[in-house]
């Protein structure tokens, strides 16, 4: 082969020339302010990578919080803390204001719950725990929220592992679309958002300091809840039910170790969902429960909202919502004054 | 080593250091044959002795051929390359449906199987190298004198495994050139790996999920599913196919050379035969230089000649039943596209907009068969996508914004890939541009899946 000399490979930047440069070096020093940015802020973008990880985010940049609504979507729609705090303050002004806060999300799992005690649990003001007890709760799989780091094997992986010392790598989720969603609310609206919010439009609202309107011409018959009590008899459970409710009862121990009441509530369901498993086999489980754990269970399936305030078979609607938030409050407000 | 790779990203960068850093030719094309060779080899090394032997074989036929023009010789060539695909690519196919006729006939015949290996890019650099024989046996082009030139020219990594299929007259000149750094040319190289790798990260892996599922088992979908199924696998196998041919057209500029562009949005074509001057270029380009025009082109047998050429493709495409209905069913459109009367207003924007759609709804049932492993299966995918009786599913909302999204996106993306228009983009845009595919790859980036027409 004959040798061909390129006499000036890397001649004087001509136009083109400076024009990549200037590319290169924007899109670098773009990067480098991302970088930047992420290492700087660096636990919210690690808690926009998981709806849990946010809303344990937003919990902790709360001030005050003295009840907090664990759960699943159910709870996560049908239940307003400001609404409840109204409710409480109402029936028990000698309570004070009870600021709370919906730590309930979409996908929550009996694995996710018991992870999260300590991070949702253990703040000095809390009070009161409500925890939702429904069948999703129980039989959803688990969300891992952290990536399993294996030992790399192959070249592949020891360059993966080596990339997660780019903080842009590291958090890549949050730049998924579910995660820069979340951004908003860890960047600017957190402190004012009590965890229902899971539209951009109510998280503003919030932000702004418009309050969802109480419950109108709330009457508290079709909202009374069956009662499950700590006196409750033994009932005997399939063992994948004992376990379940041996793992509630040793997480209603934890937050009551810290000194935090805790209560189980069963959200109400639509006549739609009339073989729901919280109507009839999950009875049993309740009980057992509310007689490990010694605290009480209020089963919400045994009331009767009206359908109106339902937006499917188990999530409540703007209306539904309120009137549950102000049942719920009723009941948390009996609890705190009898604690 | 498959692009979307952080080993290939870590060899790509010091391979193209060393590359610029000298200014020497040979130490150049040397470099280029021995990155290639580690590329191809790193996935199953054994190929790379295959890959060698093809070089070896091809350059001295080549060099034979340029001594004394002989169809004996080009035959030789032709059928040497040809029984090497064949032998990896289609004797199990062959034995398998020759063992199954003589069934039929009352023999029961055990036919010896050849092993289950397809080296990368067989079907890709044979009918490189076809096209190279046929071309010097033509005298269109001079047979390469260097063999290291031809080794590079044979296996220049970014168009070693899935193309495009360049061709000796486009590329082996630009090797005997001395290449000197170009900046728009790498600028633009730059822009075509970040888009090609967005491409086929944040898009094409992204609907393969939603493909793959509606594919797995096509008895359980409604008719939905099945269609917004089909719809994700149409532009995930575009997005595919796209990105890689992207991204090997920019790896290419990096290191100072052309690549002909492989796609130009071929879902707005408003015929069958606009869509294949559309999609994969290079290969409907190779298909009628060697197959369609030597049968007799357009001079007469044209509709079997179309036939023919089409099943061929299909067969290319795949070792299956499935492929050849899949070429067989493009070749029938063709042929009735091409006897299809004239009708008035056909050039009108509503018409043509009309036909579009219908276009691209006849490629995408077509792409069942391409996509199914077996005809059976694909006759069970198109029935689900019969709408009567109409079932619905809901629809993943995330499946419906990405299909809309990219449908949209395709065509202003595609214009920022030719020439030098993205380097002309102002700055801030150029910026907003790239940094939109590096989020996007990085976002979606772990799941790695292998392109498609790796397969092939």
């Amino acid at each position: 082969m004959k040798p061909a000399q390129d006499p000036s490979p890397l001649a004087l930047p001509g136009p083109a020339a400076r024009r990549l440069g200037r590319f290169l070096l924007g899109l670098l020093g773009i990067l480098g302010a991302i970088e930047g940015t992420m290492r700087l802020r660096e636990p919210i973008f690690q808690a926009a990578s998981h709806r849990a990880l946010t809303k344990a985010a937003i919990l902790a940049r709360r001030p005050e919080v003295g009840v907090i609504f664990l759960g699943t979507s159910r709870t996560q729609d049908g239940v307003n803390p400001d609404l409840v705090g109204r409710a409480i303050e109402e029936r028990s002004p000698g309570l004070g204001r009870v600021p709370g806060f919906n730590a309930a999300f979409t996908g929550s799992s009996l694995e996710s719950l018991v992870a999260l005690v300590p991070r949702f649990g253990f703040r000095p003001d809390l009070r009161l725990v409500v925890i939702e007890l429904s069948a999703p709760q129980i039989v959803n799989d688990p969300a891992p929220w952290e990536e399993t780091l294996v030992a790399p094997k192959t070249l592949e992986e020891r360059l993966g592992r080596t990339m997660r010392h780019v903080a842009l790598v590291r958090h890549r989720k949050a730049l998924l679309g579910d995660g820069l969603g979340r951004l908003p609310a860890l960047l600017v609206f957190g402190d004012a958002l009590g965890g229902w919010e899971t539209k951009g439009s109510q998280q503003l609202a919030s932000w702004l300091g418009r309050r969802e309107p109480p419950a109108t011409g709330f009457d508290p018959s079709p909202w009374t809840p069956g009662r499950f009590t700590g006196d409750a008899p033994r009932r005997s459970l399939d063992p994948s039910a004992d376990q379940v409710a041996d793992r509630l009862a040793e997480v209603a121990r934890r937050f009551r170790s810290h000194g935090v009441g805790v209560r189980f509530a069963v959200p109400p369901l639509s006549e739609h969902a009339a073989d729901a498993p919280e109507r009839r086999d999950l009875k049993p489980l309740f009980a057992e429960v509310a007689r490990r754990s010694g605290c009480e269970v209020w089963d919400f399936t045994a009331a009767r909202p009206p359908e109106a305030f339902f937006k499917d078979a188990g999530h409540l609607n703007r209306e539904g919502r309120a009137h549950y938030s102000q049942a719920l409050g009723e009941r948390v407000a009996d609890a705190l004054e009898n604690r | 080593m498959i692009f979307n790779s952080l080993t290939f990203l870590a060899l790509l960068l010091p391979s193209l250091g060393l590359y610029w850093i000298t200014s020497s030719q040979s130490v150049r094309l040397g470099w280029l044959l021995v990155a290639s060779l580690v590329f191809y080899g790193y996935h199953h090394w054994p190929s790379v002795f295959l890959l060698l032997f093809t070089i070896g074989f091809n350059f001295a036929l080549g060099r034979l051929q340029s001594r004394r023009r002989s169809t004996g010789l080009l035959v030789a060539a032709v059928a040497g390359n040809l029984t090497v695909l064949g032998w990896f690519k289609y004797a199990a196919f062959l034995a398998e449906n020759v063992v199954a006729l003589l069934a039929m006939l009352g023999w029961s015949v055990e036919i010896p199987r050849p092993p289950a290996l397809l080296p990368l890019g067989i079907s890709f650099f044979t009918f490189q190298v076809v096209a190279y024989q046929i071309d010097v046996h033509r005298g269109e082009v001079p047979a390469e004198t260097s063999l290291a030139r031809f080794a590079v020219f044979k296996c220049f990594f970014p168009q070693l495994i899935a193309g495009p299929i360049v061709q000796a007259r486009e590329f082996l000149p630009q090797l005997r050139e001395a290449v000197t750094f170009d900046a728009a040319r790498f600028h633009r190289g730059i822009w075509l790996v970040l888009a090609g790798a967005a491409l086929k990260v944040g898009v094409a892996d992204v609907l393969a999920q939603f493909a793959d599922e509606a594919f797995r088992d096509p008895a359980r979908l409604t008719t939905t599913a099945a269609w917004t199924g089909l719809y994700a696998y149409a532009f995930q196998l575009y997005a595919d196919f796209w990105g890689y041919s992207t991204m090997a057209v920019g790896l290419a500029a990096l290191f100072g050379l052309v690549l002909p562009l492989n796609f130009d949005t071929p879902y707005r074509s408003a015929s069958l035969q606009e869509f294949w001057r559309r999609w994969h270029i290079t290969l409907s380009g190779w298909f009628r230089n060697y197959v369609y025009i030597p049968l007799g082109g357009n001079r007469h047998r044209r509709d079997l000649n179309l036939l023919t050429t089409m099943t061929l493709a299909g067969l290319w495409h795949g070792a299956g039943w499935n492929f050849v209905l899949w070429g067989l069913g493009h070749g029938l459109w063709l042929v009735a596209e091409r006897h299809a009367p004239s009708l008035p207003g056909r050039d009108r924007r509503w018409v043509r907009v009309v036909r579009t759609v219908l276009v691209f709804h006849g490629v995408c049932l077509l792409w069942v068969f391409f996509r199914t492993p077996t005809p059976e299966m694909a006759w069970e995918y198109l029935a689900r996508l019969w709408p009567h009786p109409w079932t619905t599913s809901r629809i993943p909302s995330s499946l419906s914004q990405w299909l809309v999204l990219f449908a949209l996106v395709q065509w202003p993306l595609a214009r920022t890939l030719e020439g030098n228009r993205f380097a002309e983009l102002p700055l801030k845009v150029q910026w907003l541009l790239a940094l939109a595919c590096l989020l996007l790859i990085l976002a979606y980036a772990g799941a790695r899946v292998d392109f498609i027409y790796f397969n092939f």
